[in-house]
């Protein structure tokens, strides 16, 4: 998935909120110095869409989505360059984390400016596991659309900002339908990738379905979230063509049995409130 | 964390995380097996049917597990209440220093570690003994293979107790160190290993009889059943009836590992859903080994005979070797007699052996906790905390409690500290922290009122007091048990001669509280006042 060459000037160039400036800036600079060393480091989460290109930005900020920190993934082998480039650049790890999670999560913060940096590790494992791959380096600074739409969809109660994170990069990024395959040169969420990571994983299908419904609740012209006719209609199609193409898909064995199950069994992992484990 | 959007008006400071959430490690079912692995069902049995007909005539080991999982079930409803105020990992220091004082929750939760490392020790030497040793002896008498009974009895002399058990011991470190997810997954398959070990026994000791024993007892081994009895009542031995008082009396020894079931209050913040986990995990592992314990020894009146058990016992324990078998006559060496097959003889001492494991990682993992957050609160070395890059586990604290177990493993081969000494000490520290949950709504008005536990309430009777005054009492009365019997422990001190354990505590006490007010002290002169790490408020 090639981007525009100017796309990184142009995001770094729009007017944006002061927090938000230090932070991108901060982003940007990180996956670039782990580029230099070797270490392949994406931004994902809310900043992670800002970052992507430059459309859902300057919808965020008009919807008062304030940026509080960055969320970064890294692959399981760069875990010690890139905790020795975050220590090299000042920040403190987080040590209660460290322990709790045993290499598969890191936290860190600068004890000058404040910011704050979550790092995972191969994958996002949350309420479901979104695991990156190979799909981990297609994009320069991000994680892939697709990947950034499904961590919002993945969550089993989403919050005001998650409904609106989904919502933006519905409503400012075109889907393919089903059977078509994203073209190369453009920015489009590809729902067949989508659907067919569906089709293997009967709770993370539920979830994404249940949360499609709530962006866009079936027969009424409720609107979640204020992005604009214009983007509100593009979001609504979005959504519509992504459920399209989830239905379309075969699925496998291991679904269609879980499917029968349905939602007598917990269908996703339980995420807890990040407290300190010591 | 949920919150419905359905305006399309979005209000200024939306709800939002503070931050990522976290998918934790351990699930119900972990801290479930967990607690019940430190129960160790195996060790639990092996006590009862050794000790308590022999030792104990008239005690009905069933009777004294129910009346032990009584009291433990208020223990288990106050420990709960402590973990869901402070889901956190840490165990009784945890729950002391932000309560009561720090420094006394130093040197009590110093104590604990060292009691705790003392039992993976202790367990890591039953593998052995009441593992490996019958294991051979059982075969070996099943196969009449002498070479397989020699080697019970070789493996059972204390060289082979040290050097069989600190090899456990540096097994389940390099456990610990490999990560809690996998010490879990391990820990996962073993527990299904050994329910399915314990219900092929159930199933062989409900179809079997006192005939088939007895005669399976002479083809086997040579003994004859009532032979047995009359060697150990020629030596001393009283057969009793059923009597409430004696079991009452040894109550303290199933008491010894259903202690384990709370034991999940030392991983409290590595748990997902801390209510719901801890509830099911330490109510539920209570009751669960409670009844199957329980069952196991009305199983063995049926198949082996209450007064045989008592005089094989007594015969081994008073050295009368023509009244008893090769290997010491632990529950599962008469399993094996009683299934007669080699194969049968394989899964009963594979069971027991992974009954007893549970016990030794379990044990190491809680002081590991501990000791991270000593570290954490600077009231130890940060070296203590030092998290591996290579293998992202606190490698020192691990290595530390590894040495400790095996520093224990010696005293144990070598110098045969006692059995139940150190659980009066482990019930005066953890008595102290059921003493605290009493006063804890009194002392800590502000931070009770904003714990869930000012919520939990029975016929409007809050639970946490009520039930932290009944553990006290309970606690109280298990220490005079303990104290007054001479069996099972004894004084702890005595003026004539103190014992090993006595000066291990007094040691630990002093140094202890030295080593406290040096840190405290020496994190002063660094400007760094850790009394701040004690003012937590607990999460809502």
């Amino acid at each position: 998935m090639s981007r525009p060459a100017n796309w990184l000037s142009e995001v770094t160039s729009r007017p944006m909120a002061d927090s938000w400036a230090q932070l991108q800036g901060e982003a940007v600079a990180l996956v670039a110095a782990a580029a230099e060393q070797g270490v392949t480091l994406r931004v994902v989460g809310s900043a992670g869409i800002r970052l992507h290109c430059p459309a859902p930005g300057p919808l965020m900020d008009r919807l008062g989505r304030a940026a509080k920190d960055i969320d970064f993934i890294v692959p399981q082998r760069h875990r010690k360059g890139m905790r020795k480039l975050l220590e090299s650049r000042g920040y403190v790890v987080d040590r209660d984390l460290l322990i709790a999670m045993e290499g598969t999560r890191y936290s860190f913060e600068h004890p000058e400016h404040g910011t704050e940096i979550d790092v995972f590790v191969e994958k996002l494992n949350f309420c479901h596991t979104i695991g990156l791959g190979e799909r981990l380096t297609m994009h320069p600074v991000t994680i892939p659309i697709e990947e950034l739409l499904l961590q919002k969809l993945q969550i089993i109660e989403m919050t005001t900002t998650d409904v609106m994170d989904a919502t933006v990069l519905l409503a400012t990024h075109e889907t393919s339908g089903p059977g078509e395959t994203a073209p190369a040169a453009a920015e489009v969420i590809d729902t067949g990738l989508i659907a067919r990571l569906l089709a293997r994983e009967w709770g993370f299908h539920h979830t994404v379905i249940r949360n499609l419904e709530r962006l866009h609740p079936a027969g009424t012209a409720a609107r979640p979230v204020d992005v604009g006719q214009a983007g509100d209609d593009q979001a609504r199609r979005g959504a519509q063509r992504l459920r399209d193409a989830i239905d379309a898909e075969p699925k496998t064995l291991a679904w269609r049995m879980r499917d029968k199950v349905g939602e007598h069994k917990q269908w996703w992992q339980d995420v807890d409130e990040r407290e300190a484990t010591y | 964390m949920a919150e419905s959007v359905t305006s399309s008006a979005m209000a200024p400071g939306v709800f939002s995380r503070k931050a990522s959430g976290l998918v934790r490690v351990g699930s119900t079912l972990d801290v479930f097996i967990f607690n019940v692995g430190l129960v160790s069902v195996g060790i639990a049995i092996a006590y009862n049917q050794y000790y308590g007909p022999s030792l104990y005539p008239g005690a009905q080991p069933w009777l004294s597990t129910l009346l032990a999982a009584a009291g433990m079930i208020f223990v288990a409803a106050a420990f709960y209440c402590w973990s869901v105020v402070f889901p956190r990992s840490g165990g009784v220091y945890v729950f002391l220093s932000r309560t009561i004082n720090p420094g006394v929750a130093f040197v009590m939760s110093l104590i604990e570690t060292i009691i705790l490392l003392y039992y993976a020790a202790l367990a890591a030497g039953l593998i052995v003994q009441v593992g490996l040793a019958s294991f051979f002896g059982a075969v070996g008498t099943v196969a009449k293979n002498a070479t397989l009974v020699s080697w019970g009895t070789t493996v059972a002399k204390p060289a082979g107790v040290f050097w069989i058990g600190t090899l456990i011991i540096v097994i389940a470190g390099a456990l610990l160190i490999s990560g809690t997810r996998r010490y879990f997954t391990v820990q996962r398959v073993l527990f299904v290993i050994a329910v399915v070990g314990l219900a092929v026994i159930a199933v062989v000791m409900l179809a079997g009889s006192r005939n088939g024993f007895s005669s399976s007892l002479t083809s086997t081994t040579g003994l004859h059943y009532n032979q047995v009895i009359a060697a150990a009542e020629k030596h001393g031995y009283a057969p009793a009836g059923t009597s409430f008082g004696t079991s009452w009396k040894f109550v303290i020894w199933p008491l010894l590992p259903l202690l384990g079931a709370v034991q999940s209050v030392g991983i409290g913040g590595e748990v997902k859903k801390v209510r719901r986990s801890q509830l099911l995990g330490m109510i539920g592992a209570v009751v669960a080994t409670g009844l199957v314990i329980a069952l196991f020894a009305v199983l063995s009146n049926k198949d082996f005979g209450y007064t045989f058990q008592g005089a094989v016992a007594y015969n081994a324990l008073t050295g009368v070797s023509s009244g008893t078998t090769a290997t010491a006559p632990w529950f599962a060496v008469l399993a094996g007699v009683l299934g007669h097959n080699i194969a049968l003889s394989v899964i009963v001492l594979a069971t027991f052996a992974a009954w007893i494991w549970f016990w030794i990682p379990a044990e190491m993992a809680y002081t590991t906790r501990s000791m991270i957050a000593w570290s954490f609160d600077r009231v130890a070395p940060n070296r203590l905390g030092y998290v591996s890059e290579n293998v992202h586990t606190p490698v020192v604290a691990i290595g530390v409690s590894t040495v400790g177990a095996v520093v224990f493993m010696w005293f144990i081969a070598f110098k045969a500290v006692a059995f139940l000494t150190f659980i009066e000490v482990l019930l005066v520290v953890w008595g102290a922290v059921m003493v605290a949950a009493v006063l804890f709504p009194i002392t800590r008005k502000t931070m009770y009122a904003a714990s869930p536990a000012k919520n939990f309430k029975l016929a409007g009777i809050p639970v946490m007091p009520v039930a932290g005054a009944i553990s006290a009492v309970f606690f109280a009365v298990m220490f005079v048990l303990l104290w007054r019997d001479p069996i099972a422990a004894g004084p702890l001190i005595h003026p004539s001669k103190m014992p090993v354990e006595a000066w291990i505590t007094l040691g630990a006490l002093v140094l202890g509280t030295a080593w406290y007010i040096g840190i405290r002290r020496y994190r002063r002169r660094q400007g760094i006042d850790i009394s701040l790490a004690f003012q937590q408020i607990p999460i809502e």
